[in-house]
């Protein structure tokens, strides 16, 4: 098989795993989602970093969705989200970016990808403005970092579109 | 060849005192012919000489004037004049966008070379600044300096004829600080350097000095960064 028609075939798996993931609802599906994404991202060999990243993005939504008033509901969606942020990453260690840009629509293509590197990026900012919180003795009051944290994923967000056009791949 | 030509640049933003907001300047009219190969600008936080950069690199367009980079309009010929400009920025944690330095490089080359030749080609341009042995380690693990010279591995892949760089240096260390100086000396390209490194401006054959939003000086180092300095110690008033 050619090169562009594996990472085709890998592209297809993951979608057609990440529409089950989403279309199926409830704990058991999740948590089987969960367990297959797991398992493939253990024999991958996904980085530590993106593990931590993974597990503390779905706690994140399951917790936010929880706050709404059903608990399983969160149980389900952390479990959907970890299941998605893995099996997104076992893509990504197994397939060079440049294969991903090449197979996709240019501009499809380089969302994904940036998107999936914001993931460290966008963790990276929010440490560095809990431990701003931290160093005023103010780190248990969410909103002295959520508010910040977002202001600079906002502000990265805008420096990431200037990069692009600088490298002539956005609008002018 | 940078020509600035009565170019300005202008923000919607609130007045000092609040309220609605209003048009205000940012930058000029700027006119300036730049044909030196090392030019350097300087100037106070907030002066404006980063959007100067911005400007010449054509990230910004000019609110009225023209400003034009090898003949090319940056208004009307945006496409062209990227081919034409390499843009380095301060951060290189902005600039870089690819999980590793090898894919960072084929990302800049997908411009300018056929897909089979592109890895070869990005570990070359990795080999000329000693991160061939980092190639494939994420980014986020490389040093400072190492991000920054990966960066402008990035901008120069593309073989650009003018590189503008917005305070390269700032975030790094002496010893970083001076290799990054030394590769940028070493370029044929045309280099546009905004610093607040005063060594590095006197290394320049022209220097421009921005305060307020306007060029108030513009000439040889010694001459440019004169004016620099007595400005900057009328200014400093500890509070």
């Amino acid at each position: 098989m050619t090169r562009p028609a594996a990472t085709a075939g890998k592209l297809a798996v993951l979608a057609a795993f990440s529409l089950a993931v989403v279309l199926v609802p409830g704990i058991v599906a999740g948590g089987a989602g969960a367990t297959v994404a797991v398992a493939a991202a253990l024999v991958t060999g996904v980085p530590r970093r993106t593990w931590r990243d993974a597990v503390v993005f779905a706690v994140l939504v399951g917790a936010g969705r929880a706050w709404s008033g059903v608990p399983s509901a969160g149980v389900a969606a952390a479990l959907d989200v970890l299941a998605l942020v893995l099996a997104g990453a076992v893509l990504v260690a197994r397939t060079p970016p440049d294969e991903l840009l090449d197979l996709l629509p240019a501009r499809l293509g380089l969302a994904a990808v940036l998107m999936l590197r914001s993931i460290p990026a966008l963790a990276a900012t929010v440490a560095a403005t809990r431990e701003a919180a931290r160093a005023r003795g103010c780190e248990r009051d969410p909103r002295t970092w959520l508010t910040p944290a977002a202001i600079r994923a906002v502000a990265r967000a805008h420096a990431t579109g200037e990069a692009l056009v600088a490298r002539g791949l956005g609008g002018a | 060849m940078i020509e600035l030509d009565a170019a300005e640049v202008t923000a919607w933003a609130p007045p000092p005192g609040g309220g609605r907001d209003r048009v205000v300047r940012l930058l000029g009219p700027v006119t300036v012919s730049l044909a030196e190969r090392r030019v350097a600008v300087v100037g106070a936080n907030g002066s404006g000489k980063s959007t100067l950069a911005r400007l010449a690199g054509g990230l910004v367009r000019p609110s009225s004037g023209a400003v034009r980079v090898g003949g090319l309009d940056t208004a009307r010929e945006a496409t062209a004049v990227r081919r034409h400009v390499g843009f380095l920025f301060t951060d290189p944690d902005a600039q870089l966008l690819m999980p590793t330095p090898l894919e960072d490089v084929v990302l800049s080359l997908r411009r300018t070379t056929p897909p089979a030749a592109r890895r070869a080609a990005a570990l070359e341009w990795l080999d000329r600044f000693g991160l061939a042995d980092r190639a494939h380690v994420p980014v986020h693990v490389l040093s400072g300096g190492q991000k920054q010279l990966l960066a402008l591995a990035s901008v120069l892949a593309v073989e650009p004829s003018v590189l503008i760089c917005d305070e390269p240096t700032t975030l790094l260390d002496l010893r970083w600080r001076t290799v990054v100086d030394e590769v940028l000396a070493g370029l044929p390209q045309q280099v546009l350097v905004v610093t607040h490194d005063l060594e590095a401006a006197a290394r320049a054959e022209r220097v421009l000095v921005v305060d307020a939003g306007e060029v108030v000086a513009d000439g040889p180092p010694a001459d440019a960064i004169g004016t620099y300095r007595e400005l900057m110690r009328a200014r400093a008033v500890v509070p």
